[in-house]
């Protein structure tokens, strides 16, 4: 059970006890760096993009007026900070031709990952997902991983819901192909 | 978009976090702190600058009045009357000259200290 509230934290630190940033960053950290490692696959750098996400949140506290959950402002931040980033870096995945795409059914992958053992299984996954672009890899974890609505995750990356939607069914016939790749 | 029964949601809840370096909360609360100092500072100056503009503008405001009106009284221990205004745009330049030394001071300061401590 949670002792007390985002809200009840940010008042705090904006009223200047500081300290109890260090409550917030108690919560959020691990997830945050969870997805920026995921997404841009590097340790040094996911924990430095993940310090200044933090910083940036503690900048910009006073502007978070409440429009959106607290974790889905912190993922905002987290997700440009990344998407940003990796476009600075110009990182590398494999095209996937439209053809293809919707060769793959989820059975034919169900099956196939059922003749696997569980590590096997996340091991796949996890290589299947840094074939992806980076921002499409963002899109999949924050909904898969993080577990976020499809209306937090437009929030987050600012795209439209129904463009979200189309983003997310796409993603997933290509995590499909890549992961029946694998067998292959 | 369904999550029930789906294959991919089975598989991301099993993927485990990644864990944080232990050192991670100790060095974000450090710069956090410096931040806060950083912002701490930067509101009292705008508060004081906020301070000495709003002085100047009374200042000038009652300057303005007592010339348009001309006013002029004596206290007990010595009189005020409005001085000679030809001389205020030689004391404006002055004034204006000392400002501008002064922020290009400050400024070759921060740019000295920042250089040292990098040093350092």
């Amino acid at each position: 059970m949670e002792l007390y509230t985002d809200t009840y934290y940010i008042h705090r630190i904006l009223e200047g006890d500081t300290a109890c940033f260090a409550c917030l960053l108690d919560k959020y950290s691990r997830p945050v760096y969870s997805l920026i490692y995921k997404v841009i696959r590097n340790r040094e750098d996911a924990e430095e993009f993940t310090q200044d996400v933090f910083i940036k949140v503690f900048q910009k506290l006073s502007t978070f007026k409440g429009e959106c959950s607290f974790s889905t402002w912190i993922y905002r931040i987290a997700y440009n900070t990344a998407i940003s980033e990796t476009r600075k870096k110009k990182y590398e995945y494999l095209p996937i031709e439209e053809s293809i795409i919707n060769n793959v059914s989820e059975e034919e992958v169900t099956d196939m990952l059922g003749q696997t053992d569980n590590h096997q299984q996340i091991q796949m996954l996890d290589k299947a997902l840094t074939l992806l672009p980076t921002d499409e890899r963002a899109l999949i974890l924050l909904y898969y991983m993080e577990e976020k609505t499809i209306e937090e995750v437009s929030t987050i990356s600012g795209l439209t819901e129904s463009n979200v939607k189309t983003k997310l069914f796409r993603i997933r016939k290509k995590l499909f192909v890549l992961l029946k790749g694998m067998e292959e | 978009m369904k999550k029930n029964n789906d294959i991919l949601k089975d598989l991301f809840s099993r993927m485990p976090e990644e864990e944080l370096p232990a050192s991670f909360r100790v060095n974000v609360m450090q710069k956090v702190m410096i931040e806060a100092e950083r912002i701490r500072k930067r509101n009292e100056r705008i508060e004081w600058f906020a301070l000495i503009i709003a002085s100047l503008f009374f200042i000038g405001l009652a300057i303005i009045a007592f010339s348009y009106l001309n006013i002029s009284f004596e206290l007990k221990w010595t009189s005020i009357s409005m001085p000679d205004l030809k001389l205020l745009p030689f004391y404006s330049l002055i004034g204006t000259t000392v400002l501008i030394l002064l922020g290009i001071d400050h400024k070759f300061r921060q740019i000295y200290k920042k250089k040292h401590e990098k040093e350092v």
